[in-house]
């Protein structure tokens, strides 16, 4: 009993370890990736930026919480046995973590989130750049609208010829880097990724703002995360717990990112119209959302206590 | 360790066949040969396998080590245990096996599977462009050369009828009618003796032996060029000078209305002497030319063969045949090359080739640049001039052939040893007046003269270099990046840019090799029980386990180049490289602590 309590009190400074480090590290990559988005060749790389820094918190702080879920639940699976007192104290977190961290995350971010005015910063000359189908080569200054134009497609008499170009257009071909030269040699973060986890945050703060019903709609997402824990009573092998783990959290994660892009505009539209003919739906915000995340918790809850029991059972039968 | 080895063996000879497999039968194939469809789809197996060999390999290790880790994790109880010490030496030397294997497969396998493929797809418009080649010269009279083509195409695609047919009735003509071979005519420059090699006090004495056999020409000749390559204190000059003016005074006497067929042909052949003596090789050329078409008899006359093999030579050191370039765009190594450079008055040279086709000549390799085109600014970035050539010849000219004046006005570095010598007119081997010459404009043609030469200003290897990375720096050898980094900003390239490539694939092996002792800590974290029982459905999870893998190691690769432009930031492009290995020697000193202080004492 004393060690299944130890153990379940382990996972309350264990939680709180990964989502401080989490957002620690989350922010320093974040700054990293912003700085490097900011590099422009032939000028230094920017290796601090307290404004990215701050920034960045609010960027990554929800998507944390979001993944926190999966973290504690490998967590468990490393350190795991203890009884049914670790598994109350991952429901405790889990309701913590989505009922008041979360939730104050959004009252402090609205009180004090401000937007990262990116400093302008002029390409440099003397470098060959991409502009759509054709390289461009600004010889002296930025500011000069005269480059040498590489047109590549174009007949050979008529390819390289000095041109006035729009200075933009190769600062647009590059985002969201500055430099076009740069973003060739990192690949671009799927702009689906932080667009959607954009979409949820937004949509998060529409939900509290709302109020609790909608909160509650909205919590259906962490209850699907959380929830996927269950599974991990599925296998006795570790290594197979966390694959199956990484499968329904990335599932989740997926179907929830998807929900809220527009290519399931149509999907969430019909799906509204349907379900309004239910009678205890209309109150419910995304009602076919929150029924799927409903749906699969009750699921991997389900699945999970059987095989829980089930393991119990044979693991008494064995030690008769 | 052998456990590890044989999963990890098993799982990715599973995954070879599956993907020689989705080779074989997934996919679209481009217009092949018969002979070529095979090979391509089990390249294309090969290049699946490559890609997903890291996630493979990373699964076979993973589920390798949690199975031999969980089966044996005895003497494991403390931290930094003896066994733990010998886990490690075990991991080491796989993880070190697969960090090279997957460094070979991206640095080799990958870009080798992607240019065998390549090669593969372009035989069928090889094999109709040898044809077509071989056609027009069997059509123009000269079957040897179709013939020769014709064995090109067959070579590479034996049931090609077109082939066979041109190489049948090639074969017989080209045995009966055997062309003398033309001397290949390669540009010389001059250093201190004759063309021809000959020392000054050589030439006295051929200028004399000619006089005595009356040999006029070659007597004025060699007196001529051995006065132009002595010192002016050389005891030679006087009796050079006297053999000359004696020779020249004979072929004057010579001169007088022509009468005869002999005296006609000699005239010309005088006029054609005293033209190559003036310095208009082009011309004197064309007169030998002719005269050397003329008859089969002219055609072998000594002076003709020699003044012809003489003006050739000059000419090809000013200029080069338009028929030298029929068919080289087919068989170009570069494309799209640009590239600028920075003269010392501050002004700019922006140089763009469509295409570059590398042949090998007598006389080392000659490059034929298409589409030349070079727009020059001053210092202000206002146009200066533009230059436009269809197609322009480029050989290598060591600086020593140079004079002083040129080097110093060219800006070379002290140890530059050769550069690229560009030939800008193109002329018709045999008709007088068709020639492609550069095109220029100018902003103040004041003063300005177009050139038909021009020698650029940087290194040939650089030129070489920059060939390559027209193709991009990753598909450059790391040799030459590691070359062409600090030049890079020169000829308007991004320094960081190299570097960052330059890290991304010097410090890949280092890179595999955390991943794999991370994979290697996270195994025994997650180790099977070691008396449970192996089920055999968990083998249908590690197929899942190789795509949450291959996810987690694009996202590793990421961060990775994303650190290394950090590091580039904070030690410079000079010592990034020192400070990159420095770095990721500190991780994995980290990592392996952090393995090897695993214990067993929350065992499942």
């Amino acid at each position: 009993m004393i060690k299944s309590l130890k153990k379940a009190l382990l996972l309350i400074p264990a939680y709180i370890l990964i989502l401080l480090s989490g957002c620690v590290i989350g922010v320093l990559l974040y700054m990293l990736y912003y700085n490097t988005t900011g590099l422009v060749a032939g000028k230094p790389l920017q290796l601090f930026n307290i404004h990215a820094l701050y920034a960045g918190f609010f960027v990554i702080a929800p998507i944390v919480i979001m993944l926190s879920g999966g973290i504690l639940s490998c967590y468990r699976i490393r350190h795991s046995k203890g009884g049914f007192l670790p598994v109350l104290m991952f429901i405790l977190l889990g309701a913590a973590a989505w009922g008041v961290v979360y939730p104050s995350f959004i009252q402090f971010k609205s009180r004090f989130a401000t937007a990262v005015t990116p400093e302008k910063t002029a390409l440099t000359p003397g470098y060959f750049r991409r502009a759509g189908s054709t390289v461009v080569y600004v010889p002296v200054s930025p500011l000069a609208v005269h480059a040498v134009v590489i047109n590549e497609a174009a007949a050979p008499d008529a390819a390289l010829s000095l041109q006035k170009i729009s200075v933009v257009e190769p600062v647009l071909d590059a985002s969201p880097f500055k430099d076009i030269l740069i973003r060739d040699t990192i690949p671009v973060m799927p702009g689906w990724i932080l667009q959607g986890f954009a979409d949820i945050e937004m949509r998060a703060e529409q939900a509290w703002n709302s109020g609790y019903v909608s909160w509650l709609c909205f919590a259906s997402f962490g209850l699907a995360l959380f929830s996927s824990y269950a599974l991990t009573f599925c296998s006795q092998w570790r290594l197979v717990d966390v694959i199956y783990l990484c499968v329904m959290q990335s599932g989740i994660l997926s179907f929830n990112l998807l929900y809220y892009s527009g290519y399931a505009r149509p999907v969430r539209a019909y799906a509204e119209q349907v379900l309004s003919r239910i009678k205890f739906v209309p109150p419910l915000d995304e009602p076919l959302l929150v029924c799927v995340n409903v749906f699969s918790s009750l699921v991997f809850i389900c699945v999970g206590a059987a095989a829980a029991l089930t393991q119990m059972k044979t693991n008494r039968r064995r030690s008769i | 360790m052998k456990r590890v080895l044989q999963i990890l063996f098993g799982y990715v000879v599973f995954c070879f066949c599956l993907c020689l497999a989705a080779g074989f039968f997934t996919g679209t194939v481009p217009e092949l040969l018969e002979r070529s469809v095979r090979s391509y789809r089990l390249y294309a197996g090969l290049r699946y396998f490559c890609l997903i060999l890291p996630a493979v390999a990373l699964t076979g290790f993973t589920v390798g080590c949690a199975v031999s880790f969980g089966r044996n994790p005895e003497g494991s109880f403390m931290r930094f245990s003896p066994a733990m010490f010998q886990r490690y030496g075990h991991i080491m030397v796989v993880g070190l096996v697969c960090s090279f294997i997957l460094t070979c497969t991206a640095e080799i396998g990958t870009p080798l599977l992607v240019s065998r493929q390549s090669q593969l797809a372009q035989m069928p418009k090889r094999v109709r462009e040898y044809v077509r080649i071989g056609n027009a010269s069997y059509d123009s009279g000269n079957p040897g050369l179709a013939f020769q083509y014709a064995q090109l195409a067959v070579k590479l695609d034996p049931k090609s009828r077109d082939a066979l047919e041109l190489s049948s009735k090639a074969e017989l003509p080209q045995k009966t009618n055997v062309k003398p071979d033309i001397p290949d005519m390669v540009p010389e420059i001059s250093s201190g003796v004759s063309e021809e090699g000959y020392s000054v006090s050589t030439l006295r004495k051929k200028a004399e032996e000619a006089y005595a056999k009356g040999n006029w020409f070659d007597a004025h000749y060699y007196a001529e060029t051995g006065i132009a390559v002595a010192s002016a204190k050389d005891t030679n000059v006087e009796p050079l000078k006297q053999t000359a003016a004696a020779a020249w005074n004979k072929l004057s006497q010579s001169e007088k209305p022509a009468e005869t067929e002999d005296e006609r042909i000699y005239k010309q052949k005088l006029e054609g002497y005293k033209t190559l003596m003036d310095g208009d090789n082009l011309k004197a050329y064309y007169i030998f030319r002719t005269l050397s078409q003329q008859s089969r008899a002219l055609s072998v006359d000594p002076d003709v063969v020699r003044y012809l093999n003489l003006a050739g030579k000059r000419v090809a050191a000013e200029s080069f045949f338009i028929d030298e370039t029929f068919n080289v765009q087919e068989f170009e190594n570069a494309g799209n090359v640009y590239f600028s450079l920075h003269r010392a008055d501050g002004s700019v040279d922006v140089v763009y080739i469509k295409g570059v086709t590398a042949v090998k000549g007598s006389d080392g390799m000659v490059q034929y640049l298409r589409g030349l085109s070079i727009v020059s600014t001053d210092k202000d970035g206002t146009f200066l001039r533009s230059m436009h050539v269809e197609y322009a010849k480029l050989i290598e000219v060591p600086v020593s052939d140079l004079d002083k004046d040129t080097v110093v006005s060219l800006g070379l570095d002290p140890d530059v040893t050769s550069v690229p010598y560009l030939l800008l007119r193109s002329v018709d081997r045999d008709t007088e007046g068709v020639a492609a010459m550069p095109q220029y404009e100018y902003a103040d043609k004041q003063g300005a003269a177009d050139e038909v030469q021009m020698i650029l200003p940087l290194s040939y290897d650089d030129f070489e270099l920059l060939l390559e990375a027209s193709a991009g720096p990753e598909l450059m050898t790391i040799p030459s990046i590691f070359r062409f980094t600090g030049k890079a900003v020169r000829y308007g390239f991004s320094e960081e840019v190299f570097e960052q490539i330059m890290l991304n694939r010097s410090l890949y092996p280092l890179f595999i090799l955390l991943i794999f002792i991370l994979a290697a800590g996270f195994a025994w974290n997650y180790r099977i029980g070691e008396k449970l029982m192996f089920k055999t459905v968990w083998v249908a999870v590690f197929p899942i386990f190789s795509v949450v893998a291959y996810l987690l190691f694009k996202s590793a690769e990421w961060l990775y180049k994303l650190f290394n432009y950090v590091i580039l930031g904070a030690a410079g492009t000079q010592s990034a490289l020192a400070a990159g290995c420095g770095v990721y020697v500190g991780v994995l000193i980290l990592v392996s602590l952090v393995f090897l202080s695993r214990n067993s004492a929350d065992a499942a």
